[in-house]
């Protein structure tokens, strides 16, 4: 039954997996991005109160979502990598990080680009945007570390173990604004009652982050295959 | 002109315009420029394979 997972978490079978979704994923992320895009700058309505400006929403949510969610992923996998000796999860965690990194900067920048007209201010040291800034260091933290030691063993067991502490940043960010008085708003989407953002603005949203969950898979699955075939050169060399 | 006018009106984005589509613009270089740098290395990478 479980013939499948093991085969997935093999190099040549995770390859053989990736290269057959990919084609797939690279045309629901094409299509999601396309029909976001248009539904969030031109369908959404105005805010009564923030006019047009508040549009960045529907690149900062998603992004801030991707960049929590990627690191929580590094982590769960660098963890099982660690107990199971898992050969495929150093290749994961690697791929992740600059995407996430990227995601996390992405979040700071357009969080601070919408702050300015907003709050009137590009930049506030509350909870939220500083852990956010945390996180950042930790991703560029763990890209470093892999740059850091020669011994790949080494490395692998260095950066799962930073990633792993690491995750105690998650759970703060996402509270940071119930725990702390914070100029970032509450959480109107991910909490235990119903979302309070209208529908006309929660379902663009929701695909905005569907779409850039299908990109962060197709980078994710390219990443992996090119970090896979770069180990390989160098072991064989 | 109305659609000119309509498309004005779009870009300006009340006023806010600079800030939506610089948000936007990063979004999307940030995506694109993913996916072209990783479809590059990797056709690279298997190409090579295919030769070794």
């Amino acid at each position: 039954m479980w013939n499948w997972l093991h085969q997935l978490a093999s190099p040549p079978g995770f390859n053989r997996f990736a290269t057959a979704v990919l084609p797939w994923l690279i045309a629901a992320w094409g299509g999601t991005f396309i029909i976001g895009l248009w539904w969030s700058l031109a369908e959404a309505p105005a805010d009564y109160q923030q006019g047009e400006g508040y549009r960045i929403i529907f690149i900062h949510v998603p992004a801030a979502w991707l960049s929590l969610f990627i690191y929580t992923a590094m982590a769960v996998v660098a963890a099982i990598g660690l107990v199971w000796k898992f050969k495929l999860a150093p290749v994961f965690t690697v791929a992740c990080a600059p995407i996430g990194a990227a995601f996390t900067a992405l979040t700071l920048i357009t969080g601070s680009v919408w702050g300015k007209p907003m709050w009137g201010t590009w930049w506030v040291w509350d909870a939220r945007l500083t852990s956010e800034l945390i996180l950042l260091f930790l991703y560029l933290g763990y890209m470093a570390l892999q740059g850091a030691i020669p011994d790949r063993r080494s490395r692998d067991q260095a950066g799962a173990v930073l990633l792993i502490v690491g995750v105690v940043n998650i759970p703060i960010i996402h509270y940071s604004v119930e725990w702390w008085n914070t100029l970032h708003q509450p959480a109107s989407i991910m909490k235990f009652d119903s979302p309070s953002v209208h529908p006309a603005m929660l379902y663009p949203l929701l695909l905005m982050a569907v779409s850039f969950k299908l990109f962060y898979g197709v980078v994710a699955l390219m990443g992996m295959q090119c970090v896979l075939m770069q180990r390989e050169r160098s072991a064989s060399s | 002109m109305t659609m000119i006018a309509g498309l004005m009106d779009f870009i300006r984005m009340g006023g806010y315009g600079g800030y939506v589509w610089f948000c936007y613009g990063a979004a999307v270089v940030m995506q694109l420029g993913f996916f072209i740098v990783l479809w590059r290395r990797r056709r690279r990478l298997l190409e090579a394979r295919r030769w070794r």
